[in-house]
């Protein structure tokens, strides 16, 4: 079937790539409010607009004429609006401006924190996809009884402490008392930076930014199943025959762990957010600390790459999960 | 109203009562302890410096001198202040947004529902960071950066829920009446999206609290003087006070947490009490109640016997009960059932929908939901008694008989078959559950089942999912799944309700076919006379929960003996005749089987 069924063009297009193409077109208005967001922060943070847009050392050694010069070639006298088209099509080819801190371009500086930040989140959703459904489960398959109670309270409580106390309590019990892991950082300096001291690092931000994002996880697996195990399918899978224990795991959590990819997905926001405060008390040099570093410094074009960054993982990896559930549910037809 | 809703709040169990009281002391404290002579919270003691805890201050001092309770007392005010500000901007903006977007739709609601997922791909915290780092810290930046950028999830609860409203018959009724669109809004939608504001309120009260304190904690929030409970654990970075003075955050923090932990309890109780959709029993009150011990029924009477049939009894139920414990006292559904199918037999359970039927075979199979007390006096199975202890061991030896020794077809294909799996995998399912054989045995096994059940001549049928396949032959898979271990007994119950007439005469044949080549015994439940009477060797017929006549099927429908039969025979349908009422049976009619054999 190539005959195309729509008027518009991607509409000629079937199957998975028409889904994504869908998708990353429905992302694109979001994009551009982004980053109509992003040029106006840049604008209004205080300071010389030259030193956002060059290299500060040839804004210190400018003559005014020059300056002015400058000032015409960036279009920093024309209308917003206008400015706003130069930032984009700068933005679209790779140049997102100099930082206001350290002077070196902001990408430069933002690029040095994704490996260490991309680091923390994968471990942080390693402990997220393990211990949430493993709470939902059997908290789920136990409804009521004193174990369903006692998950069901950790839940509510994870849910509300805030992830930098979590992890101040974590570092005070594990590094200061029992000595068990390093406090912060990432590597121990003058040594060379492999898997053992990377692991033994990371364990301690990763859990904590896991187990406290756990938690919506766990309650949506936990409602989840409670659905799945009241569902006639599970009764005909008991009348095979099978043992409780194959009841719950190869026909519930199959079906109720269909919309998971989703929740994961919608989790990244929230994930990023408690990243920025467990990057800063764990001194991991990641984007969240930068983030706050470029906070505390005004540090606009560092801002504003950092949010574009964490705005278009976010958009991607709700895509991502879109074609994951559409490949995983045989009901959903691809056409 | 008050009453009620405490009322209500209290049957969320003690830990939402605690919550309440927490909240309302810690106000309190809050309010009225700073203002204490002697517990001012800026007032420096020179004599004790970063001292612990003692007489003189019950939670030791701070860095300055400072009382660490006093502290934490105006922080939590803070807090509180800051979060109630920012969460009622913050509510009231995601309100008329959502409102608006909702009620408009169209252009509007696009661009809106743009720019709620651009916002919402940025984490809250950033964003505050972002304007933060443009404007000055501080309490006002803090309040108006939370209440201005945190309404796009609120948002998009209201504009969903003012979407419902907006096709409710009211609201049209309303634009008939050419009522113009803020009063349409004001007047019918903004007072039904109450109880969702109310929720949603409780949630972002405890986020912008939340997001204040860890702004503060980074140094980014409010500013010394001030102080909030972010800026009091934010001590614990300094170098010392983390490891070595801990009473100087810790309290700080636990204050926090208690907050957070009970504003959540407090909005989760209040969503139970205030969104309808979230209703549902609460998990004491379907508790299972103890099983009876298995003793022979408490009223013994005379057994329905139909007299001595060759090759023994697949199926001996004595005395079986089912009794519901629900909301409004006891139902029994099941009241002492004598029942028994000899092996190859058929036999037919009529009766109306609640006549019981249904529990009597889900009983019989032991798949009944949890939450009925089952009792029954004895229970054979192929001629042996079956242990019918609730213990694990018991549970699992009457589970493992499932599939094997009995088989069961459900009512509804379209509900019972595993949307995840394929016809093939289904089938087989009991065969992988019960017999351990090669990848080949169980291909083998496969199609003849098919074959069996005449799903051979569906194309790839054993490749598609249920919803790849029509009523009629979901229902095949699922009788192909029944007798996959060739059982002994097969328990359907309404296998044929849920589909047209067609197709259900196609499956009568196909259950007749099972037993003359399979040998099986068939207890078939229905409520379509018609159909058992093509089936069933004898009939068992079913009212308010007792068998109220049984017999061999001819005599059964040509002489019924129960007034009960009578009225659900003349009942039945039948072309260029009016309908019959059935009539309704007095409790006081003999309820003890009409034995109608000889």
């Amino acid at each position: 079937m190539v005959e195309a069924v729509g008027t518009r063009p991607w509409q000629a297009v079937y199957g998975l790539p028409r889904i994504v193409l869908h998708r990353a077109l429905q992302a694109v208005p979001s994009l551009l409010v982004l980053s109509v967001a992003g040029f106006a922060l840049t604008s209004a943070t205080p300071g010389d607009p030259l030193t956002a847009r060059m290299d500060r050392q040839a804004v210190v050694l400018m003559t005014p004429e020059q300056r002015a010069h400058a000032v015409h070639l960036l279009g920093l006298d024309e209308p917003l609006p206008i400015q706003y088209l130069r930032w984009l099509v700068r933005a679209i080819r790779g140049d997102f401006g100099y930082s206001i801190q350290t002077g070196q371009s902001a990408w430069k500086v933002v690029s040095a924190g994704i490996e260490p930040s991309l680091i923390l989140l994968v471990g942080a959703l390693v402990v997220i996809v393990v211990i949430g459904p493993a709470i939902g489960v059997i908290a789920a398959s136990h409804e009521g009884s004193a174990i369903d109670r006692a998950l069901s309270g950790a839940i509510v409580a994870l849910l509300a402490i805030p992830p930098y106390v979590l992890g101040l309590v974590a570092i005070f019990v594990v590094s200061v008392r029992l000595r068990l892991l390093p406090p912060g950082g990432m590597r121990v300096a003058g040594v060379p930076l492999t898997f053992p001291v990377l692991l033994q690092h990371l364990l301690l931000p990763a859990l904590v930014l896991g187990v406290a994002n756990a938690a919506p996880l766990a309650r949506y697996t936990r409602a989840s199943m409670l659905e799945v195990l009241s569902a006639e399918y599970i009764r005909t899978a008991r009348a095979t025959g099978a043992p409780e224990k194959a009841v719950l795991f190869r026909h519930a959590y199959r079906n109720a762990s269909l919309p998971i990819i989703t929740v994961v997905a919608s989790l990244i926001p929230e994930l990023f957010a408690a990243a920025i405060v467990t990057e800063t008390i764990f001194a991991w040099p990641g984007i969240g600390t930068l983030a706050v570093q470029a906070t505390e410094s005004k540090d606009g074009p560092v801002l504003m790459l950092i949010i574009l960054i964490v705005g278009l993982t976010t958009m991607s990896a709700n895509l991502v999960a879109d074609v994951l559930y559409k490949l995983a549910d045989p009901r959903v037809v691809v056409i | 109203m008050v009453a009620r809703g405490w009322q209500s709040l209290r049957a969320h169990g003690s830990a939402v009562v605690a919550a309440c009281l927490f909240l309302c002391v810690l106000i309190l404290a809050a309010c009225i302890g700073p203002e204490l002579p002697w517990l001012h919270p800026n007032t420096v003691d020179v004599a004790h410096i970063s001292s612990a805890p003692g007489w003189s201050h019950i939670l030791g001092t701070d860095g300055s001198g400072r009382d660490v309770l006093a502290r934490a007392l105006i922080g939590a005010r803070t807090s509180l202040l800051v979060g109630v500000a920012s969460a009622s901007i913050l509510v009231a903006i995601a309100t008329i947004v959502g409102a608006v977007a909702g009620y408009f739709g169209g252009v509007v609601d696009v661009v809106i529902a743009r720019c709620i997922d651009a916002m919402m791909s940025i984490p809250l915290l950033l964003l505050a960071l972002v304007c933060v780092g443009v404007f000055r810290p501080g309490t006002l930046t803090v309040i108006l950066v939370i209440g201005l950028l945190g309404w796009p999830p609120t948002a998009r609860v209201i504009r969903a829920e003012a979407l419902t409203l907006n096709h409710r018959a009211y609201v049209t009724a309303g634009r008939l009446a050419g009522m113009r669109s803020d009063q349409i809004i004001r007047w019918h939608i903004l007072p039904n999206l109450v109880p969702l504001i109310t929720i949603a309120s409780a949630l972002q009260l405890g986020i912008a609290i939340l997001l204040e304190s860890t702004l503060s904690f980074l140094g980014l929030g409010v500013k010394p003087p001030t102080a909030s409970l972010g800026s009091i654990i934010e001590f614990a970075l300094e170098p010392g006070v983390f490891d070595n003075q801990p009473w100087i955050w810790l309290p700080a923090a636990v204050l926090l947490v208690g907050i957070l932990v009970s504003i959540h309890l407090v909005g989760d109780a209040l969503r139970g009490v205030l969104d309808p959709s979230m209703r549902r029993d609460s998990p004491a009150s379907r508790a299972t109640k103890p099983i009876r011990p298995a003793t022979v029924s408490d009223q013994p009477r005379p057994s329905s016997d139909t007299g001595p049939i060759d090759g023994g009894e697949a199926l001996n139920v004595e005395g079986l009960r089912v009794v519901y414990n629900g909301r409004y006292g006891e139902t029994v559904a099941v009241e002492h059932v004598d029942l028994r199918l000899a092996r190859g037999e058929i036999v037919g359970l009529v009766g109306e929908s609640g006549s019981g039927k249904s529990s009597l075979a889900m009983a019989i199979a032991d798949l009944l939901p949890p939450g009925p007390a089952i009792s029954v006096g004895r229970l054979d199975i192929d001629g042996q008694r079956v242990a019918l202890g609730r213990g694990k061991a018991d549970r699992r030896r009457r589970r493992a008989m499932l599939g094997y020794k009995v088989g069961v077809v459900f009512q509804d294909p379209s509900a019972s078959l595993d949307p995840t799996m394929t016809a093939g995998r289904l089938i087989t399912e009991p065969l992988r559950v019960h017999e351990s054989l090669t990848r080949q045995a169980l291909q083998l096994r496969l199609s003849s089942l098919l074959e069996r059940t005449d799903l051979d001549s569906v194309p790839g049928v054993s490749g598609r999912y249920p919803h790849q396949l029509s009523g009629g032959q979901k229902q095949r898979v699922g009788i192909a799944m029944a007798i996959a271990c060739s059982p002994l007994l097969l328990i359907a119950d309404e296998p044929t309700a849920s589909l047209d007439v067609t197709v259900q005469a196609k499956l009568l044949e196909l259950f007749r076919s099972l037993r003359a080549d399979l040998g099986v015994s068939i207890l078939f439940i229905s409520h379509d006379l018609a159909a058992v009477g093509q089936i069933a060797d004898r009939i068992a017929v079913m009212h308010r929960g007792r068998i109220v006549e049984e017999g061999p099927t001819e005599q059964v429908i040509r002489q019924p003996k129960h007034p009960y039969t009578k009225g659900l025979l003349a009942s039945a349908p039948h072309l260029g005749r009016g309908r019959g009422k059935l009539p309704i049976v007095r409790l006081d009619t003999p309820y003890a089987p009409v034995t109608t054999n000889e």
